[in-house]
């Protein structure tokens, strides 16, 4: 049975988001400037280190296998992790998972949670399930710490706060230093914001019941969770707090340490343009008996929540995502709107996709129409050659065929392209168009226009249809004649 | 060796653009001097915090023991609490300043060491401290992570291992990399030959 999976969803509706988004200038200078930096960053890296585009051929090729081997990988994974002391489950659905880490906290008196930044669990909208429950939950990489504390969604998949300002951060963090009981920090310099997240992190960590990661690989033969950060959060998640539970998509799965061996670098030197990031954390078990770190008890939760009905699909591929976020830092329209407009949260090219995929188009299924140029630069850039524009045209043609469109702009392509397909018809428009146009014309441009054409018009004229055309001119002058262009 | 002195250069090279330190020692008095310069340095980096000056370190062979206690900065007081799996040692590192540990292996083509979470190596030295000194043996440089990633014992594999290219960093507050923010903002490599 197909399961459909459930993502979180931004009421409002596109052009309101788009709208919000291109209002927002702090947002779209530090968006503009950490996309640019970032995508060269990734040129830079290739180019200095050949061996990376070996292991990202190499490593393609195994994620590849390891998707269509996901059933029989999951189960060894979970074989492993079991015989090394820890616990799993298997979540086919975002609520499903939700409820798992909840009865575990419940069960062993959690009352703070520190907390990794992880897609899955921001898909699964698991800190508002925990919080609801009565659990504290911190959420300690900063970007999302600021974002956390300002109530708000992350706006890139690897800066989440890119679209606050340090006067903002400041801000956020004098009245986090009053809740707190901390002295607050004494200017809005980076660096000085930076040590006083520290200081006040420092203490959540070393008094939390329960950390929880994301992860960004899972090794099936030796059981592993393996965890990729620049700040060292996850380092501190993994090894201070009594319980640990890794919330981690299914499609997330290696068949081995050699294609772990192979596929290590590709999140960072795609992401950030680094040969590796600063913090690679491998997690393959529970503390020994006389230990002082790491988990006592390791819970590991699998998510499905729409991937698996993936599988023998044409999207198949998309289960291969690495969530580098390279695909956004090259798209252009991301680069313009950020995140937070594409409305759920998986952002640019690859959010595109998965948003739709995921729910089966039950969620924002606009998105392949709005958010996309089709100028092919994230196929580019996806080092798992994950075919986003394929899919992108794709979806808009299955949404069309599924009636997942408004009726509105159904009906009115449906009526054009009726209309365009023979030259009779295309004329007819055009003397519709004359007659119509008085309405919208201002300054001697057409300002405006009917229905879905409004829209278009937002930021651009156009020239009026002329009172007489080329054709209509052709065919009045020289029609009939028996050249060659007829004009009939 | 030349092969191993490639090695030694491009781990230096990797190690320094990611934002490490790193020093060079050939022989037992070497290291000692640069160990004692790093600490110093780092002390000096921290003058204006105050005492008391704490650091923890590996008391396992990963660590040479350098007769540590006797390493102190111009009259500082330091005090050396050897790592031991004792309830108060996670205080004690949280309030040190400095965190001394060997690596299991070094890659070069990285700029990477590897720590392997043990009773007598804990990771809390790597993780707590503003300021981590990593013992590195010429012998344990390897080029790649991969490398790296097959030498690790496989039955039963490590808890935890963790694999250290730089400082502690963000650049999550305007694009702008600062260091420091949860792990070490400085970490320093001695690689040596004894």
């Amino acid at each position: 049975m197909r399961i459909i999976g459930t993502l979180p969803q931004d009421p409002r509706p596109w052009s309101e988001r788009r709208d919000g988004a291109l209002a927002d200038t702090t947002m779209r200078t530090t968006i503009g400037l950490v996309t640019r930096r970032l995508h060269l960053a990734r040129q830079h890296v290739y180019r200095d280190f050949p061996m990376g585009e070996t292991d990202r051929l190499r490593s393609v090729k195994d994620k590849r296998e390891a998707i269509k081997n996901l059933d029989t990988l999951l189960a060894e994974f979970r074989r492993s992790v079991e015989d090394h002391g820890g616990h799993t489950y298997l979540a086919s659905r975002a609520g499903d998972a939700v409820d798992i880490v909840r009865t575990i906290a419940k069960t062993a008196g959690v009352r703070r949670v520190v907390k990794t930044k992880s897609m899955a669990t921001e898909e699964i909208e698991l800190n508002q399930g925990l919080i609801a429950s009565g659990i504290e939950v911190v959420e300690t990489d900063l970007g999302e710490y600021i974002i956390q504390r300002a109530g708000e969604k992350p706006s890139h998949i690897l800066a989440p706060a890119a679209h606050k300002n340090r006067a903002a951060v400041q801000q956020l963090f004098q009245w986090d230093a009053r809740n707190a009981r901390m002295e607050p920090p004494e200017s809005d310099d980076p660096a000085i914001l930076t040590r006083y997240a520290r200081e006040r992190l420092r203490q959540e960590f070393l008094q939390a019941d329960m950390g929880i990661t994301g992860g960004n690989f899972l090794v099936a033969e030796t059981g592993s969770v393996v965890i990729i950060t620049n700040e060292g959060n996850a380092d501190m998640v993994t090894s201070l707090p009594p319980i640990l539970v890794s919330v981690v998509g299914v499609e997330k799965i290696l068949t081995d340490w050699q294609s772990l061996m192979h596929i290590i670098q590709q999140p960072a030197m795609n992401g950030v343009g680094q040969r590796l990031s600063s913090y690679t954390t491998i997690v393959s078990g529970i503390r020994a008996k006389d230990g002082v770190e790491g988990p006592q008890a390791w819970h590991v939760v699998l998510v499905d929540n729409g991937r698996t009905a993936l599988q023998n699909s044409r999207y198949e591929d998309v289960l291969s995502c690495i969530r580098c976020g390279a695909c956004l830092n090259a798209c252009p329209v991301f680069r313009e709107i950020g995140g937070h407009a594409y409305g759920s949260v998986y952002s640019g090219p690859i959010g595109i996709v998965e948003t739709s995929l995921l729910t089966d188009l039950r969620v924002l299924p606009e998105l392949s129409s709005v958010a996309c140029t089709m100028c092919h630069a994230c196929a580019d850039a996806c080092p798992m050659d994950i075919d986003l524009p394929g899919h992108i045209v794709s979806l808009r043609k299955e949404k069309v065929e599924r009636h997942r469109t408004a009726k509105g702009a159904d009906l009115t392509y449906r009526w054009w392209a009726r209309q365009w397909a023979t030259a009779k018809g295309y004329r007819r428009t055009i003397r519709m168009a004359r007659f119509g146009q008085r309405v919208y014309r201002k300054h001697g441009l057409l300002q405006s226009g009917p229905g879905l054409a409004s829209g278009w018009f937002q930021t651009r004229t156009m020239p009026p249809v002329a009172g007489q055309t080329f054709g209509e001119w052709w065919s009045k002058t020289r029609g009939g004649e028996g050249n060659e262009h007829g004009g009939k | 060796m030349v092969e191993n002195d490639a090695l030694v250069q491009q781990f230096v090279i990797r190690w320094e653009a990611m934002g490490g330190r790193s020093y060079l020692a050939n022989g037992r008095e070497q290291l000692r001097r640069a160990c004692q310069h790093a600490v110093g340095d780092v002390i000096w980096k921290q003058s204006s915090k105050g005492a008391p000056y704490t650091v923890v370190y590996w008391n396992n062979p990963d660590v040479p023991d350098l007769d540590w206690s006797a390493i102190d900065s111009e009259g500082v007081k330091v005090t050396w609490v050897p790592w031991a799996n004792t309830g108060e040692i996670r205080q004690i590192t949280a309030g040190s300043f400095l965190g001394v540990t060997g690596c299991a292996w070094a890659a070069s083509s990285t700029g990477s060491v590897a720590l392997y979470s043990a009773p007598e190596t804990g990771l809390l030295p790597s993780v707590l401290t503003p300021y981590h000194l990593i013992l590195v043996p010429r012998e344990n440089l390897v080029e790649t992570v991969g490398e790296g990633l097959e030498r690790i014992p496989r039955n039963p594999l490590p808890p935890l291992v963790k694999i250290i290219t730089g400082p502690s960093m963000t650049a999550d507050i305007e694009g702008i990399l600062v260091t420091g923010v949860h792990g070490p903002g400085q970490v320093i490599a001695v690689i040596y030959e004894v």
